[in-house]
């Protein structure tokens, strides 16, 4: 009886399984040849954890301004022939400066069968700097630490600004060798590539902070006679002029396309480093600029000492070519 | 005969042993009950500094690195690789394992999290070379195109510089990591918290370069441009313990998890909070950063043409974030 029963048991499992197979959808050898795996891969961005105005992204960057950056050159020129250094100092960020990523980005490396690239799709980035201070410094060392006298050209303000790297969403960089002959060196392929700077009302100054200056005689001279209860000889406190409420009717854009290359090469003797440049034009929008000139006795232009105003309209430009960087 | 002597042999092992008690102390219960065994793994990689470390690992450097991706993307929709090939490393490139590992697991009651002590660990490597490559398959030999050559002479990372060792008498507690699930909501996945968590790159000249083989018109020989003598210098902590470091500081928690939508999986990464370049504790300063930027027929950047010299002081950006990984 027992034997009986295993045998019923494996003869109904047997034939259950062709039924079970049944549920499946048969596929052609044609089909399957047509499907692949796909490879490649996405990094998102764009939970909303992080938000400046219509911007929000998952990555957040604070902090990144430098206190002081300079640049030295160990034989000078002639007449100056000792180490010399140039640079900014007190660069100063409020700490809601930041940078956002946002939008997705993507890695992917292929080939034509004869040429291999590297393609980045590239995320967007907010760039977002607010309260910037910097001092514009030359001095003996790299501190630039001496006085403000002899060695402080002038104080560059601006009370916020953006630019965003890739504001649509849809740039990609491709990346290669020379791979029309196969030389070594970088070329970058810009696809769709914008820079974009919002139309935001920036106060953007320049001053004098420490010292001003002292009128030269000649032009004293000019307001002797009827207006001498006027004459001023002597404009020695901080003085800033600039622009407030810097503003474009729309964002304006930057769109950078072509292809970039990155080379360096040597003759035997001097060693130099090849660029050729993107196509980069500004304003591709044609956005109208609208720029209050003042001065004023803040870095942040309060008063009414108003210049004038410059419109500029219609105002667009391109930039190609290429540069060679050397030593001498 | 025999059965006297087995009563002589067992009447003298009894008799003896009220005497060999007694060279044992003798303990309260209240003593008893103060002793607990003590549970958890320590691992002594030799106190100190790396000099004392006694794990030791060589010849740690691939060959070769590359990474494939099958479909491409339009208009290289064939099978590409990228990668770094002919990876060379000096024979005194190594890492070294010192100070203390400890390792732990508890429960609050309701949570119970894994707890590593970290041990410090150099990393070391010396006089590297390796050439970046796009190809057509995963040795990267067939139709390869070389984009450069990159070379360093030396350079050093040390994860927990601060260790369990003579440091730890200065009041700076090692780095440890504390790993379970998503312990608030007892979800899978993983959540790493960093405690203390630094990494440190000790001040050492080092030289970095960037080559082409090939150059270009008119420069076609052997060019390259890097940093020779690249130099990172925080004196504050150099005054306080006698050495200098760039740290990088970790905190807060790291979770990883995996899921899938059914059709679409993803890998989800809540990022640590990373501060570049972060303050010593104990004299709350960073380093400044020195770097002159340089072209050389030789990758050594012997004989160097110097562009100039950057000089970067209070660099410190933190980031934070997460990011959503998956392929396309």
């Amino acid at each position: 009886m027992k034997k009986n029963l295993a045998a019923s048991i494996i003869v109904i499992f047997l034939l259950t399984l062709p039924i079970l197979s049944f549920a499946k959808t048969a596929i052609s050898d044609q089909e399957l040849e047509t499907l692949s795996a796909e490879a490649g891969v996405t990094l998102d961005f764009s939970a909303p954890t992080y938000t400046v105005g219509s911007v929000s992204g998952s990555v957040l960057v604070t902090n990144w301004s430098p206190a002081k950056f300079s640049w030295g050159d160990s034989d000078g020129f002639t007449g100056y022939a000792s180490s010399g250094w140039v640079g900014l100092a007190g660069a100063m960020n409020a700490t809601d400066s930041n940078i956002i990523v946002y939008n997705t980005m993507t890695l992917d490396v292929g080939s034509s069968g004869t040429a291999t690239k590297l393609n980045i799709g590239l995320p967007s980035i907010l760039i977002h700097p607010v309260e910037t201070q910097y001092r514009l410094r030359i001095g003996a060392n790299e501190v630039m630490n001496q006085g403000d006298h002899h060695y402080a050209l002038g104080t560059l303000y601006n009370d916020k600004f953006a630019l965003i790297v890739n504001p649509f969403g849809s740039a990609s960089l491709t990346i290669g060798n020379h791979s029309a002959d196969n030389y070594q060196g970088i070329e970058t392929t810009f696809n769709n590539f914008y820079l974009a700077i919002p139309a935001e009302a920036i106060d953007l100054s320049w001053g004098d902070e420490s010292d001003g200056f002292t009128c030269p005689t000649e032009y004293r001279a000019a307001y002797v006679g009827a207006n001498a209860a006027n004459v001023t000889d002597s404009f020695t406190s901080a003085g800033y002029f600039g622009f407030r409420n810097f503003v474009t009717s729309e964002t304006m854009l930057i769109q950078l396309s072509g292809t970039t290359s990155i080379d360096v090469g040597s003759s035997g003797t001097q060693t130099a480093l090849n660029i050729v440049l993107p196509t980069t034009a500004i304003n591709t929008g044609l956005a109208n600029i609208t720029a209050p000139l003042v001065v004023s006795t803040a870095k942040d232009l309060p008063g009414s000492q108003i210049v004038g105003i410059l419109d500029v309209r219609g105002f667009s430009t391109r930039m190609t070519g290429s540069m060679q960087v050397y030593a001498h | 005969m025999k059965k006297i002597l087995a009563c002589v042999t067992v009447a003298v092992f009894c008799m003896m042993m009220p005497f060999v008690s007694l060279a044992k102390t003798v303990i309260s219960e209240s003593e008893l009950d103060a002793v607990t065994a003590q549970e958890g793994v320590t691992l002594d990689f030799g106190v100190g500094s790396y000099t004392n470390a006694r794990v030791m690992v060589t010849n740690f450097s691939p060959s070769l690195i590359s990474w494939g991706d099958s479909d491409g993307f339009t208009g290289y929709s064939s099978t590409g690789w990228v990668g770094v090939s002919n990876i060379t490393m000096g024979a005194d490139a190594n890492i070294l394992v010192y100070n203390t590992m400890t390792l732990d697991v508890g429960s609050s009651g309701t949570v119970t999290k894994l707890n590593i002590g970290l041990p410090s660990v150099m990393v070391h490597p010396l006089t590297t070379n390796a050439i970046l490559k796009l190809g057509t398959e995963k040795t990267l030999t067939t139709n390869q195109q070389i984009l450069g050559s990159v070379y360093n002479d030396q350079f050093a990372v040390i994860v927990n510089p601060f260790g369990s060792g003579a440091l730890a008498g200065l009041g700076l507690p090692g780095s440890s990591l504390t790993i379970g699930n998503h312990s608030a909501t007892n979800q899978q996945g993983v959540d790493m918290t960093f405690n203390s968590f630094y990494l440190g790159i000790p001040s050492v000249a080092i030289d970095m370069s960037w080559g082409d083989a090939d150059g270009f018109t008119g420069s076609a020989e052997d060019g390259f441009i890097g940093v020779s003598d690249y130099i990172h210098m925080n004196t504050g902590m150099a005054g306080a313990i006698g050495t200098s470091m760039m740290l990088v500081s970790m905190s807060g928690t790291q979770s990883i998890d995996v899921g899938s939508s059914g059709t679409l999986t993803k890998l989800s990464i809540v990022l640590p909070t990373t501060t570049i370049n972060a303050n010593f504790p104990l004299s709350g300063t960073n380093a400044t950063i020195t770097a002159p930027l340089v072209m050389s027929t030789a990758k050594e950047l012997t004989n160097p043409q110097v562009l100039g010299t950057a000089y970067i002081e209070g660099f410190q950006p933190t980031t934070r974030g997460s990011f959503c990984l998956f392929a396309h």
